[in-house]
C-alpha cells in the first residue's frame, strides 16, 4: 500500500521511490507511486504540483487526485518513464506551502467560530487561494466579522503547535469534536489539533505552528439557505520562522500507528479475499514473520514515554485481525458465494440419561402426584425382611418364586441362620423395613436394584423394581385398583388396557397379577411379520403384582392389624418402562449391556 | 408353577358350552392364570398358571372345579360331573397286604395300599399315551403311564411297585441317615443328606423316596406280573427339604412338597386300581391297605361382613357371600349378631391354603369379579415421610453430568473373581454370592471403576472417544453384617483430557454451591491402588481423580489414556448449598491484567491461583489464559465495590505479588526472564 507521506510529514518536499505503474491516457500520463509526497485535490485543498524525475525521463505533475488505487498523478511525460523506474519527486514547494497555510488558517479561523458559536456544525470548506471560506450549517449574526478575527488572530499570535497524529474510528469518536458521518471505520483516519483545541478529523497539510499562517482576515459574512459561509483570507507573507520539522521528528507513535492501521486494513482484506487453510491464515496475518509482527516490533524505536500508548494500539490492531479471523473461520462456508443451508447442522455434544433413570424419574413423579414418597432401602438385606417377615417361612415353597441370589460375607456365622443374608429378589422387604419406622399413614414408593438368577429376552438378572405400599385406615382393593389404573393411565395412555387377575403371594391377601396389553405387538400376541412375539403371551404383559398386605406381614412390622390394613405392590421398571409403545425395546438385557450406541438413543 | 390341560380331558369333568377362547379368558380373570392355548395334535391344550398356594387346583379335576364356579358368573353355566367310573367288584374275601407295613405318623399322615396280580399287558394304549404326550409326559410302560394319568387327573402323585422285588416283604417309614446310598429309578445314584423320609425293606436299604421318586431296586419292570399299588400324603417340608437337598425335581415332589389334600390320595388310588384292572387285565389281590391319622379338622373362620365390603369397596348382599363359598365348596353359617353380620366358614379339606377371614375375601373378591370392584383414589391423611434429600440430589448430579455431554451407564453390581485379582480386591472381605449365575458376577462391588472401563473399553470400540458416568450404589465391608450401601458417582473421560474433566469437576461444584477447592496430589497410600500414583488428586473427602493406571488400562483391552473421578454424592451434599446466593452487582467495572509467569518446573500451578487469589482484597479472581512450556499466562481480575481502580491501585498490588512470587517461588515474569 502506497505511503502517503505528506499525511505525517506535511514538510517533506523530495522524495526518492518507484513507479507502481504507468498508462497513457490521452495526451497524459497516469503514474502511480510507490509512495508519494504530492497532495491530491481533497477536503477544500488544491492539488499538489511538482516534477517526478527519473533516469530517462521526466513527468510534470498536473493535477493529483485520490482514487481506488492510490493517488494517481496526472502527468506530462518527458522521455521514457516505465513502472518500476527508481525516481525522485520534487514538489511545487511554494504553491503548497501556501495551500497548507490556508488549510490551517481555516482550521483556526473553525476554532475561532466554534468557540464563539458552538452550535454550528461545518459542512464543507475550500482552502484554494480564490473564495476561500468555510461553509457552516447555521447562521452567524452581522457584526460578529471583527469578532471572530480578533479570536482567530489570537490564535495565529500564540503561535502555538498544530499536530497530526493517526487514530482508530474508536479514539477518533472519542477524542474528536465533530466526527462527519461519512468516515469509514477500517481506515486509518488522520486527526490534527490545533494545540489547546479538541481534535478533529483532516486528511490535509498542515503547517506547524499557527504563527506560520501570518493574520486571518475575514472580508465577508454570507447567511444563505440555513448555511453560513465565512470568508476569509491571509497575509502573503510572514514573518513566522518555518521549523526544521525533517530533523526534529523521531519515529513516533503517530508513524506507528498510521503504518499499523494501513496493515490491519490490508491484513483483514487479506483475511477476507484470501483462501487458505485456517492455520496458515492465521500465520500469515499474525505469525512470526507476518508484517503486523515485523512492524509491532518497531515499538522499540518509539520514544520510551509513548511506549505504552504504542503498546495498546499494537493490542487494539491485534485484536482487530483476530476478530476478522474468527468471523472468517466462522462464516467460511458461507463466504465461498455457494451457500448451502442443505449441509447438515454442527451438533452439540450431547449427554443422555440411561433409560432407566428415565424411567425410575417418571415413575417416581408420577407416584409423587398422589402423595407417594421415594424411599430407598438395602439391596443386599437379611433373608428375614426378603423372605421370612413377608410371610415366607424358611423352605417355605413360594420362595421358589424368586430365583434368589443367596450372599455369604465376612464375619458370617453359619451356623446363625436367623442372619441369612440375599440380593434381593424384589423390592419388598422395604415393607416391612418401611413399616418398623412406625409412622402411619405410609405412602411409599421403593425404587431399587433387584437380582435373580435368570437371564431370557424379558429378564436380567438385576433389574430394578417399584413397591408401593400403601398403610392406612380401612384401605379397600378399591384404593388399590384406584391407583393402579391412575398409575398405568398416567403413564401409557388411553390405548392401553389393563386387567387384574387373582395371583398368589404369600405377603398378599388377597393378590393379584396387573396385565397392560403389550406394547410390542399392541395386544396381538404376534408382530407385524406374523412371528409369535417374543416379549408377551397372549398379547398381555405382566406388569408385576399387587395385593393387599398380609395380615402376617403387618404384624412383622409391628402395625396394629385391628386399626390398620393396606395394600402393595411391586413392579419392573424396566418392564413396565418398556410397555411404553414407544420404547418397542424387545430384549430387556440390552439395558445392562451399556453399548454406547444404545445409550445414545435416550 | 404350570399345567397343561387338554380341553377334551378338562370336559370329562366339566359339563359347559364355553368355548376354550372362554374358558381361558374367565378363568383367568377369577381363577388360575390361562397363559395360552396350545395346539397339540388338533386339540387345543390350556397351559395355566397355578400358583403355589393352589395345589387343589394342579389337576385336571381341580381346574375342573375352579371353571365350574367361575364361569356361571360370566353367564356360561357349567357344571362339575364325575368321570365315567371303572369301579370292579371286590371280592370281600380279599387278604391283608401281603408286605407288612410300619408307618411313622410323625412323617407320613396316610399311607394307602393296594396288591394287584397277574398282570397280563403292559402296552399302554393310545388314547392314554397320546393324553400323557399332550401335557408333556413321556409314556413309559402302562403300569407307570397309569400313575402319571391319575396324578394328572387327580391331583395326588401315587407310586407302584414291583411286589415281587420286595423280597423282604417289609415297608418301614424312617428318616434316613447320612451317606445311605440308594439309585432312584432312572439310574442315577445317590446319598441322602439325612433327615429324608425313606422307606426301608427292614435289612437297611432303601426301596423308595416317597412322594419323590422311586428306586431302580423296586420299580415295576417290563416282567413285572405283580404289583403294589401306593400313594402316601407326607410331611410337606421334609419332602421339599429331600427334593432340594438331593435335587431330585419331579411332578410328584412339586406336588407333595405342597401339601396335596390327603383325601384324594384314596380317590387316585381308587381311579388307578380301575385303569390296572381295565388295561392291564391284573385282579386287586389284596384289600386296601389305609393307615390314616385321623385328619386335621379344618378350622372354623369367622368372616365379617364389614370385613368383605371394606376390602371390595362397595356393598355385596350376604346371599352373594354364602352362595359364593357353597359355590366353592365351603360350609357357611350365617351367625346375625346384633347389627353385625358374620359367617362360620370351613374350609372343604383340598383347600388347605385357607385359613384366614382374608383368604375368604379373595375368594369372594375373584369370583365375585375384579372387575366389578370400583377404581378410587385413597384419600386419608397425607404421608408424613419426607422425600429423601440424597436420592433428589442424585438426580439432580445425574441431569448436570448428562447437560455436560456425560452418557450414564447401568452396569452389574457384581463383579467376577478375575476383576478382583485385577484390581487387588481382598475377597475374603467381599460379599459374595454363593449360588453364582455367571462367572462375570460373582461378588458385589466394593469400587465402580472396574464397571465403568468395561463401559468405556467397549464404547471405545466404535467411537473415537468416551464421556460417561454411573452413579449407583458401590457395597461396602461391614464384618458380621449388611453391606454398607453407599451410592457412589464415577465420571470417566477418555484421552489425555485430565484438565477437561477437572473442569467438568470443578464445575460440578461451584454449580451446587461447593466454594472452589485447589486439592493436592495424591500421595502414594492415600489413592486406589488403580490410579497412577503420580497423576492423580485426592478430593478431600469427597473422592478422587485421575489417571488409571497403564496395567489396568491394558487388562480392559484400552489403548489411550483414561481420566477418572470418583465422588461420594452424600459428602457433595453435606456441603451443597440449598441455591445460590445473589451477589450484588459492582458499580464499577473491574480491571484486569495479564501476567505472564515463568513456573519453574514442580511448582504446582493450582495452590499458586490460590495464592494468588487470596493475596490481596482487591483481587476477585484469577484464572490461568494460556500456558506454554513454562510460562504460564494468568488473569488478575481486580474489583473494587466503592470505586474505579486505576492503576496507582493495581501498581503496589502487582510489585508487591511479583516480589512475593520471586521470593518464595522462584518465579519470574516472562520479560524478566528475557532481559
Amino acid at each position: 500500500m502506497q505511503k502517503l507521506l505528506y499525511l505525517t510529514d506535511s514538510y517533506r518536499k523530495k522524495l526518492e521511490t518507484e513507479i507502481q505503474k504507468i498508462v497513457r491516457k490521452g495526451s497524459v500520463w497516469h503514474i502511480f507511486l510507490k509512495d508519494t509526497i504530492i497532495y491530491p485535490e481533497g477536503g477544500g485543498q488544491p492539488s499538489d504540483l511538482g516534477i517526478i524525475n527519473g533516469k530517462t525521463g521526466k513527468a510534470r505533475v498536473l493535477k493529483a487526485i485520490f482514487t481506488s488505487e492510490g493517488v494517481l498523478h496526472e502527468c506530462q511525460v518527458e522521455g521514457v518513464i516505465k513502472a518500476g523506474d527508481r525516481v525522485t519527486i520534487y514538489l511545487d514547494w511554494k504553491r503548497r506551502y501556501l495551500n497548507m497555510r490556508l488549510h490551517s488558517a481555516g482550521h483556526i479561523l473553525h476554532e475561532a467560530v466554534a468557540t464563539l458559536f458552538p452550535q454550528l456544525v461545518p459542512v464543507s470548506a475550500n482552502h484554494s487561494e480564490n473564495n476561500t471560506l468555510i461553509r457552516y450549517r447555521g447562521e452567524i449574526p452581522i457584526g460578529k466579522a471583527g469578532e471572530i478575527e480578533r479570536i482567530a488572530n489570537g490564535i495565529v499570535d500564540s503561535n502555538v503547535s498544530i499536530t497530526s497524529a493517526f487514530v482508530t474510528y474508536d479514539q477518533l469518536v472519542q477524542q474528536a469534536s465533530f466526527v462527519p458521518v461519512h468516515l469509514p471505520k477500517n481506515k486509518p483516519l488522520r486527526i490534527i489539533q490545533v494545540q489547546g483545541f479538541q481534535p478533529i478529523p483532516d486528511g490535509g497539510t498542515q503547517v506547524a505552528l499557527t504563527g506560520e499562517t501570518g493574520l486571518i482576515s475575514i472580508p465577508k459574512i454570507v447567511n444563505h439557505d440555513g448555511l453560513v459561509d465565512v470568508y476569509y483570507s491571509i497575509e502573503k507573507q510572514t514573518t513566522a520562522v518555518i521549523p526544521d520539522i525533517l530533523e526534529a521528528s523521531p519515529y513516533s507513535v503517530s508513524d506507528l500507528t498510521a503504518e499499523l492501521i494501513q496493515i490491519q486494513t490490508e491484513t483483514i482484506d487479506q483475511i477476507n479475499n484470501i483462501d487458505l487453510p485456517d492455520f496458515e491464515l492465521r500465520q500469515k496475518a499474525l505469525g512470526q514473520t507476518s508484517r503486523f509482527s515485523n512492524l509491532a516490533k518497531k515499538i522499540r524505536d518509539i520514544p520510551q514515554k509513548e511506549r505504552s500508548q504504542a503498546g495498546i494500539i499494537i493490542n487494539e490492531v491485534k485484536n482487530a485481525i483476530e476478530t476478522a479471523l474468527s468471523h472468517k473461520f466462522t462464516r467460511k462456508h458461507k463466504s465461498q458465494g455457494f451457500f448451502d443451508p442443505t449441509l447438515p447442522g454442527i451438533k452439540p455434544k450431547l449427554g443422555h440419561l440411561h433409560i432407566v433413570s428415565q424411567a425410575i424419574e417418571e415413575i417416581t413423579r408420577t407416584f409423587e402426584r398422589i402423595g407417594f414418597t421415594r424411599v430407598r432401602h438395602p439391596e443386599a438385606d437379611w433373608d428375614y425382611y426378603a423372605f421370612e417377615a413377608l410371610n415366607m417361612p424358611p423352605n417355605h415353597p413360594a420362595r421358589d418364586e424368586w430365583e434368589t441370589f443367596f450372599l455369604s460375607y465376612p464375619g458370617e456365622n453359619k451356623k446363625d441362620l436367623t442372619k441369612k443374608m440375599v440380593l434381593t429378589p424384589h423390592t419388598s422387604n422395604g415393607q416391612v423395613r418401611e413399616m418398623e419406622k412406625g409412622i402411619f399413614p405410609i405412602k411409599m414408593i421403593n425404587i431399587a436394584k433387584c437380582y435373580r438368577r435368570q437371564s431370557d429376552v424379558s429378564h436380567a438378572s438385576m433389574f430394578h423394581q417399584f413397591e408401593g405400599l400403601y398403610i392406612d385406615k380401612n384401605v379397600s382393593i378399591a384404593h388399590l385398583k384406584g391407583v393402579i389404573e391412575y398409575f398405568v393411565k398416567s403413564f401409557y395412555g388411553q390405548d392401553r388396557q389393563i386387567r387384574l387377575r387373582p395371583f398368589h403371594f404369600q405377603f398378599t391377601e388377597p393378590s393379584f397379577e396387573i396385565d397392560v396389553t403389550c406394547g410390542i405387538c399392541h395386544g396381538q400376541g404376534v408382530r407385524a411379520d406374523n412371528e409369535p412375539c417374543r416379549l408377551c403371551k397372549s398379547g398381555w404383559l405382566e406388569l408385576g403384582g399387587a395385593g393387599m398386605t398380609h395380615p402376617n406381614v403387618l404384624k412383622a412390622g409391628h402395625v396394629d392389624t385391628s386399626i390398620y390394613n393396606g395394600f402393595a405392590f411391586g413392579w419392573g421398571v424396566e418392564r413396565t418402562y418398556m410397555m411404553k409403545s414407544s420404547t418397542n425395546l424387545d430384549d430387556v438385557r440390552i439395558l445392562y449391556q451399556n453399548d454406547i450406541r444404545f445409550l445414545e438413543q435416550f | 408353577m404350570n399345567i397343561l390341560i387338554p380341553d377334551s380331558w378338562l370336559r370329562e369333568y366339566l359339563e359347559t358350552k364355553a368355548t376354550p377362547v372362554e374358558i381361558m379368558r374367565y378363568l383367568s380373570l377369577s381363577g388360575p392364570s390361562v397363559e395360552r392355548i396350545i395346539d397339540r395334535q388338533g386339540e387345543p391344550v390350556y397351559d395355566i398358571e397355578i400358583t403355589t398356594n393352589r395345589v387343589d387346583a394342579f389337576s385336571v379335576s381341580g381346574i375342573a372345579r375352579e371353571a365350574a364356579v367361575i364361569l356361571p358368573e360370566y353367564g356360561f353355566p357349567a357344571k362339575l360331573k364325575p368321570p365315567s367310573s371303572f369301579k370292579t367288584a371286590v371280592s370281600p374275601n380279599l387278604a391283608p397286604l401281603s408286605i407288612q407295613i410300619k408307618p411313622d405318623d410323625q412323617l407320613i399322615n396316610r399311607i394307602i395300599a393296594v396288591e394287584i396280580r397277574n398282570i397280563q399287558n403292559l402296552k399302554t394304549p393310545d388314547w392314554l399315551k397320546k393324553r400323557l404326550e399332550m401335557v408333556g409326559q413321556r409314556s413309559l410302560n402302562l403300569l407307570i403311564d397309569i400313575t402319571n394319568y391319575v396324578m394328572w387327573e387327580v391331583g395326588h402323585p401315587l407310586h407302584i411297585f414291583d411286589l415281587d422285588r420286595m423280597v423282604k416283604k417289609k415297608l418301614i417309614v424312617r428318616k434316613a441317615n447320612k451317606r445311605e446310598k440308594f439309585t432312584t429309578l432312572d439310574n442315577r445314584t445317590h446319598f441322602t443328606n439325612g433327615g429324608e423320609i425313606i422307606f426301608d425293606d427292614g435289612a437297611g436299604e432303601i426301596i423308595d423316596l416317597p412322594g419323590i421318586m422311586g428306586t431302580a431296586n423296586t420299580v415295576v419292570t417290563n416282567a413285572t406280573k405283580n404289583a403294589l399299588l401306593f400313594s402316601e400324603n407326607s410331611d410337606p417340608a421334609l419332602i421339599r427339604q429331600a427334593a432340594m437337598g438331593l435335587s431330585i425335581r419331579t411332578q410328584a415332589a412339586a406336588i407333595n412338597e405342597k401339601h396335596p389334600d390327603p383325601h384324594l390320595a384314596e380317590t387316585a388310588i381308587q381311579r388307578a386300581l380301575g385303569f390296572y384292572v381295565k388295561l392291564s387285565g391284573a385282579q386287586q389281590a389284596s384289600k386296601i391297605y389305609d393307615h390314616f391319622l385321623s385328619p386335621k379338622m379344618a378350622p372354623e373362620i369367622i368372616l365379617d361382613h364389614a370385613l368383605v365390603e371394606q376390602y371390595l369397596g362397595k356393598k355385596l348382599p350376604p346371599s352373594k357371600i354364602i352362595s359364593v363359598l357353597t359355590a366353592l365348596e365351603f360350609k357357611v353359617k350365617l351367625r346375625k349378631n346384633n347389627q353385625a353380620i358374620r359367617y362360620q366358614v370351613i374350609p372343604p379339606s383340598f383347600r388347605n391354603d385357607i385359613s384366614l377371614p382374608v383368604d375368604l375375601v379373595e375368594e369372594i373378591a375373584r369370583i365375585t369379579g375384579y372387575q366389578h370392584i370400583p377404581a378410587v383414589l385413597p384419600g386419608g391423611n397425607p404421608s408424613v415421610s419426607l422425600a429423601d434429600p440424597l436420592l433428589q440430589f442424585e438426580s439432580d448430579l445425574k441431569h448436570r453430568l448428562k447437560g455436560y455431554g456425560f452418557t450414564e451407564s447401568y452396569t452389574y453390581s457384581m463383579i467376577s473373581r478375575e476383576i478382583c485379582r485385577q484390581y487387588k480386591l481382598d475377597t475374603d472381605r467381599l460379599y459374595k454370592i454363593t449360588n453364582i449365575y455367571s462367572s462375570a458376577h460373582v461378588y458385589l462391588r466394593p469400587i465402580l471403576i472396574p464397571s465403568l472401563l468395561e463401559v468405556a473399553s467397549s464404547a471405545l470400540s466404535v467411537r473415537p472417544d468416551c464421556e460417561l458416568f454411573e452413579l449407583a450404589n458401590i457395597y461396602q465391608t461391614r464384618p458380621g453384617n449388611l453391606p454398607e450401601e453407599k451410592p457412589w458417582l464415577a465420571l470417566l473421560m477418555s484421552g489425555d483430557r485430565f484438565r477437561h474433566l477437572r473442569g467438568y469437576v470443578e464445575t460440578l461444584f461451584s454449580q451446587i454451591g461447593i466454594s472452589p477447592k485447589i486439592f493436592l496430589p495424591a500421595k502414594n497410600n492415600s489413592i486406589p491402588l488403580y490410579y497412577e500414583a503420580n497423576q492423580a488428586l485426592v478430593l478431600d473427602q469427597f473422592g478422587y481423580c485421575g489417571f488409571i493406571n497403564n496395567a489396568l488400562l491394558k487388562f480392559h483391552g484400552i489403548s489411550v489414556p483414561i481420566a477418572v473421578c470418583e465422588l461420594a454424592p452424600e459428602k457433595l451434599l453435606a456441603l451443597k448449598k440449598s441455591g445460590p446466593t445473589y451477589q450484588v452487582l459492582p458499580k464499577y467495572p473491574s480491571a484486569y491484567e495479564d501476567l505472564a509467569l515463568v513456573i519453574p518446573d514442580q511448582v504446582f500451578v493450582g495452590p499458586l491461583i490460590e495464592k494468588i487469589r487470596n493475596f490481596h482484597p482487591l483481587i476477585v479472581g484469577v484464572e490461568l489464559i494460556d500456558l506454554h512450556k513454562q510460562t504460564k499466562t494468568i488473569r488478575i481480575i481486580y474489583q473494587a465495590y466503592d470505586r474505579n481502580l486505576s492503576a496507582t491501585d493495581l501498581r503496589p498490588i502487582r510489585e508487591s505479588l511479583l516480589k512475593n512470587l520471586k521470593k518464595t517461588a522462584g518465579i519470574l515474569l516472562k520479560t524478566q526472564v528475557e532481559s
